[in-house]
């Protein structure tokens, strides 16, 4: 067992092996073309890397991208991140579809379609929805729900379960995929398998792939649900953060108490390194 | 049968059990003058969201049915109850429904500029208005307070000539899980609409028998708001195994019924 550094922290998270960390609502808000850094939070992830202390991976939804613009993206911004530490579903998606064999109906956004180019379409026994916007309408819909009906081993598989997301710069609230998973759930009283936050096997990738157990890490997020709740499911600590999708009414949630909530990314940092 | 003595009258599905767009299904027209002459009281109930009374009439008098044994006044619709909920309602409505199902509704309270001023969203059976942009806009106008979701049904599936198709329940479904609001639903399996078939019919609702191709909308929906007796046909959207659902244990056997087609059924109610 690899020996990492403790931060021995504020008395909700006790000691912090690393850190899981969501990208969009926390360190930015995604528009059409343009990033919208959250005010601090490039800063803060700088910290957070250049310290070398704590492993983090930014574990994210996001199922419009991949590994490598993401990475762009931050690299444009001057963050200082690696590849390797970014987790987006589009990958754990083409490997879970590959490892089982499947041929599958793809409704994903029109930006990461091309990653699924080269696994057989035709045919299709199963679905995979992301968060696909302008691509979802009756027609495509109803093909998908075509595909579920052909068989009872037709599988639903959705990048994420998120309900909406902030579009950014704006305050406009916009569908996330998981409202259209939903409604195919009904339609085909199938459960979609989650490729995504709040997944277990999604946090555990990210957990083993930085070699500690769930007690030892926190993740941070914007989303009640799916970040804190998910994370404080698998057993890891759960931050949120008063930014993007946040609600005043979360602080409230009915069957999610987060072990901490900090105003931003940056006020979390500071605490996690109070000490340090 | 002791169905046939207990039931006083019928309440009976139209799409999938007694026609198929403009087909009737297995002599679904001879029964059906069989069971007029019986005198039995029934009551067509209809979940659609896209057809005035009027244009079904039209189709099943194309379809073959006779025209002593169909009329307007023997048809409840989703639409012809909606109505008069939307009156009480009383506020401007984003309809997401067809064009011509507009003609039986408030005209004067369906407004469609995106100008977030409606206060209300109807979710009917429209293909060509379930976009994106338009469900968002639903999405962003439920997330303001004392807004209401309204659904004209939570149909999930219905038989076409191509295939299965997407009722409208799945985006009735997509728009309650992205606001938190449950929807008012006006057709089948609301007990309302159950209830308002019976009164039609002069009748109790423990006296009536539903007969349906969609075990859970016309089914078990008409069971669970106090119909006397459940009848699921296999025709239409009926699948493999979906008598599985009709929870007799819940409902007793004596309830619930399965035949093959409503011709059938009409045959041994009237035969014995």
């Amino acid at each position: 067992m690899t020996s990492h550094s403790t931060l021995n922290v504020s008395k909700q998270l006790g000691s912090v092996k690393a850190v899981l960390c969501d990208i969009h609502g926390v360190l930015f808000d995604d528009g059409d073309h343009d990033q919208f850094p959250i005010p601090g939070s490039v800063h803060a992830l700088n910290r957070l890397s250049t310290s070398g202390k704590v492993p983090f991976r930014l574990v994210s939804n996001e199922s419009a991208c991949t590994p490598d613009t993401v990475f762009k993206k931050f690299q444009k911004l001057k963050v200082d991140v690696e590849k390797s530490q970014i987790f987006v579903t589009v990958p754990a998606a083409y490997s879970v579809i590959k490892e089982r064999h499947l041929r599958p109906f793809v409704l994903v956004h029109k930006n990461v379609q091309h990653c699924f180019d080269d696994l057989d379409q035709s045919n299709p026994n199963c679905v995979l929805l992301g968060d696909a916007v302008d691509n979802f309408h009756y027609d495509s819909l109803n093909e998908a729900f075509r595909v579920l009906m052909s068989s009872p081993q037709t599988q639903l598989f959705a990048l994420g379960q998120g309900k909406f997301y902030r579009k950014g710069g704006t305050e406009e609230l916009c569908l996330d995929v998981g409202p259209f998973t939903k409604a195919l759930e009904f339609a085909t009283g199938k459960e979609a398998e989650i490729i995504g936050k709040p997944s277990k096997t999604y946090f555990g990738a990210a957990l083993k792939d930085m070699r500690v157990d769930a007690s030892e890490a926190v993740m941070i997020g914007d989303d009640i649900v799916n970040d804190v709740g998910g994370a404080q499911s698998c057993g890891m600590k759960g931050v949120l953060v008063r930014t993007g999708k946040y609600r005043p009414s979360d602080e409230d949630h009915p069957t999610v108490q987060p072990d901490l909530i900090v105003d931003n990314f940056a006020q979390f940092i500071d605490i996690l390194f109070k000490d340090g | 049968m002791a169905m046939s003595r207990a039931v006083k009258g019928l309440l009976i599905d139209l799409s999938g059990t007694v026609h198929i767009e403009d087909r009737p299904t297995e002599s679904a027209v001879e029964a059906l003058v069989r069971l007029h002459r019986s005198k039995l009281p029934y009551l067509f109930v209809s979940n659609t969201s896209k057809e005035s009374r009027k244009h079904i009439l039209e189709r099943l008098l194309r379809a073959g049915f006779d025209d002593s044994t169909v009329d307007v006044e023997k048809i409840l619709t989703s639409l012809s109850a909606a109505d008069l909920k939307l009156r009480t309602v009383n506020q401007p409505t984003f309809p997401l429904i067809s064009p011509h199902s507009m003609v039986e509704l408030p005209t004067q309270l369906m407004h469609e500029a995106k100008d977030f001023s409606q206060k209300c969203v109807l979710v009917g059976l429209a293909p060509d208005k379930f976009t994106y942009a338009n469900m968002n806009y639903a999405f962003q106008l439920l997330s303001s307070p004392n807004s209401t979701l309204m659904a004209l049904n939570k149909g999930r599936f219905h038989a076409t000539s191509s295939g299965l198709s997407l009722g409208p329940g799945p985006f009735v479904e997509a728009l309650e899980f992205a606001t938190g609001h449950k929807a008012v639903v006006i057709g089948k399996p609301s007990p309302d609409f159950f209830q308002r078939g019976a009164q039609y019919l002069s009748l109790d609702l423990s006296e009536c028998a539903m007969i349906g191709d969609d075990v859970i909308d016309d089914v078990v929906g008409a069971l669970d708001s106090g119909v006397g007796f459940g009848v699921l046909v296999k025709t239409g959207k009926y699948r493999t195994g979906d008598e599985q659902r009709l929870n007799k244990d819940r409902f007793g056997p004596n309830r619930v019924r399965v035949a093959d087609s409503f011709a059938s059924f009409v045959d041994e109610l009237i035969d014995t």
